[in-house]
């Protein structure tokens, strides 16, 4: 990086700990530590409940994704608009009358203290490993293609953002999210304009509409009804809709957010501001990924984008193979190109494009079929699968990127992963403190003692997942352990609010017993079938429900005869 | 007690109250299911003609 990169990033995190600095001295005690006073606006609250859901990974895995397999990625995201209503209609009124500082807390309200105590114990544990992981992984990607330490990037990113975190609570999050998703959003444009103008001057836009086509990778929507497939239509909205409403109605990071607000109004229209931005954004976000696709028809591509698992075949027994790969791959790129210009030539020109479309999509094939067996090679030597999908734009980013520019992509991709741990972080803490050790251990203290434990908790869970991401890399399939013990009780603590806010005759025994049913029931689902992760989350909250609401009524039943 | 109820008052009339252009909370709310149809009839519009794979 140019010392002009390094300038705009040391400005990145001067305005952070700036806005953090000067919002942390507006909060009074603990209520203002973790709700803000609950006096913020609403287009701050929505620019952090988007902030807190984009991850780094969402600009590095979800570009890299279009780059492979087009849009369809999209189709997960479009309940979310559908989703935001209902939160609006069915759970904020719920959470915002009672005054509540944790949704598990509401649990105890309507349940019982065992219920409570059990979904936030399972809040902790699943999100103080993912703000490890929220760490790690743009930290590996950053260090292989930016020669950059791990263990300096992790910490870099960790130390800042406990520190901000622990000096203003809720609200130096939500300003510094602010900034951060301003920050994404300039992100996204420049990444897309200078893609564009990267691209030979003769390229217009209705080219690279064309070029993407004719891989299908403008496909957005498969009507096919494929449980076993994430990526269609009928997943997404079934799937999508409970896993975004899990996400959204019951994990305290976001619904922290909107316990912030000054009304129930500002709450509301935070949610509505999601529901129409939402979608748009991830569609450009993914359109960079579609672009940089045209944009290798054009400049030869990496055959592995990954420099460290290049490096590691180069250096071992499959060298010469990969050599020849390599020759083979630079040829057919070279064909593609020739046979795309053709194109682009013989479009302005009116004739008939058919035999070109037929050639391109060849040579794509070709490409394609040259990627696989390299990365055959690398799951050769390496004894693990290559998977290069979030090397794709930091690569690009690198290579092609002009100074200036660089430093601000960079900063974006650390704002990305900042404004999600800060959340996380704040939402530990928060369930660490009021449900459990102010519940359990000190009830009776000054504000100033859970202000200062509050602090204590923001340090240890921010040191916990700076510890999980330095030792990530040696844990291997743990990370994706941690994945999949998520995606078993999401959806049913998702069953025990909606078993709360509507069957009005459940109790805390049927809760609880329903919350373990569902946990059980997707453990079954997943290891005896193909189902798609995403229906997991419909599985878990409609067993609670199911089992929750018979346990209730059979239990008041019988209550009732024996009385 | 006062402020109890106060404040369900409050929330009360936060439900009734127009919001912006939208008489009331259940017209924004229409807005954005017909908006989320859109989008999905628009992305099957993508799908459909801007695929120029080769037959």
């Amino acid at each position: 990086m140019s010392l002009l990169d390094w300038s705009v990033f040391a400005v990145y995190f001067g305005a952070v700990l700036a806005v953090a600095y000067s919002q942390s001295r507006k909060n009074v005690g603990v209520e203002g530590y973790f709700l803000a006073n609950r006096r913020l606006p609403w287009g701050a609250i929505g620019l952090s409940v988007m902030a807190t859901q984009a991850s780094a990974i969402t600009f590095i895995g979800t570009t890299g994704q279009a780059f492979e397999n087009g849009m369809e990625f999209i189709q997960v995201y479009l309940p979310q608009p559908l989703v935001m209503v209902l939160l609006c209609v069915l759970f904020v009124p719920f959470f915002y009358r009672a005054k509540v500082y944790t949704a598990y807390e509401y649990l105890e309200n309507r349940f019982d203290a065992k219920t409570r105590s059990l979904t936030s114990f399972l809040f902790l544990v699943s999100r103080g490993m993912a703000a490890g992981i929220v760490l790690y992984a743009p930290a590996v990607v950053l260090s292989v293609i930016m020669s950059w330490d791990e263990t300096v990037t992790i910490l870099i990113m960790g130390v800042v953002t406990v520190l901000y975190t622990m000096m203003g609570g809720i609200t130096a999050v939500i300003w510094t999210d602010v900034l951060q998703m301003l920050m994404m959003f300039a992100g996204i444009a420049v990444a897309l304009v200078v893609l564009f103008g990267a691209l030979p001057q003769e390229v217009a836009l209705g080219d690279v509409v064309y070029i993407g086509g004719i891989q299908q990778m403008w496909t957005s929507i498969d009507l096919s009804w494929d449980p076993t497939n994430t990526y269609t239509l009928w997943s997404g909205l079934i799937g999508g809709f409970f896993l975004a409403l899990a996400y959204f109605g019951c994990d305290q990071s976001q619904v922290q957010r909107y316990l912030t607000a000054k009304s129930l109004k500002q709450s509301r229209l935070a949610l509505i501001f999601n529901a129409f931005l939402k979608v748009p954004m991830q569609f450009a976000i993914l359109a960079i990924g579609v672009l940089l696709f045209v944009f290798y028809h054009f400049e030869r591509p990496p055959l592995i984008f990954n420099p460290a698992e290049t490096a590691l075949v180069q250096d071992s027994s499959q060298a010469q193979e990969f050599a020849r790969l390599e020759v083979e791959h630079q040829a057919t790129h070279e064909l593609r190109k020739k046979a795309t210009l053709s194109l682009l030539e013989a479009r302005r020109n009116g004739e008939n494009l058919q035999s070109w479309r037929r050639q391109i999509s060849q040579y794509d094939q070709q490409l394609s079929a040259l990627r696989s067996d390299s990365k055959q090679l690398v799951q050769e030597v390496r004894g693990a699968s290559s998977n290069d999908v979030n090397y794709v734009f930091p690569s690009y980013l690198v290579k092609y990127v002009p100074a200036g520019l660089l430093g601000l992509m960079i900063a974006v991709i650390f704002a990305a992963a900042m404004s999600s741990l800060d959340s996380e972080l704040t939402a530990l803490s928060s369930a660490t403190i009021v449900d459990f050790y102010q519940r359990y251990f000190r009830r009776e203290a000054s504000s100033q003692h859970y202000l200062m434990a509050s602090r204590v908790a923001t340090l240890f869970w921010g040191v916990l997942a700076s510890g999980f991401a330095l030792y990530a890399g040696q844990l291997g399939s743990l990370i994706e352990a941690v994945n999949r013990v998520g995606s078993y009780f999401y959806g049913s603590l998702l069953g025990v609010f909606l078993l709360a806010f509507l069957v009005k005759r459940a109790n805390g025994n049927g809760a609880f017993a329903g919350l373990l049913a569902g946990m059980l029931a997707v453990f079954v689902v997943s290891e005896t079938t193909d189902l798609s992760f995403l229906y997991y989350n419909v599985v878990g909250a409609l067993v609670v429900v199911a089992v929750g609401t018979l346990w209730s009524l059979g239990r008041s039943q019988g209550a009732e005869v024996s009385g | 007690m006062n402020n109890e109820n106060q404040k369900e008052a409050d929330i009360l009339d936060d439900e009734e109250e127009g919001i912006g252009l939208f008489p009331s909370w259940n017209w924004l709310y229409l807005s954005v299911v017909v908006y989320t149809t859109l989008l999905i009839g628009l992305l099957y519009l993508f799908t459909v003609f801007l695929d120029y794979s080769a037959p």
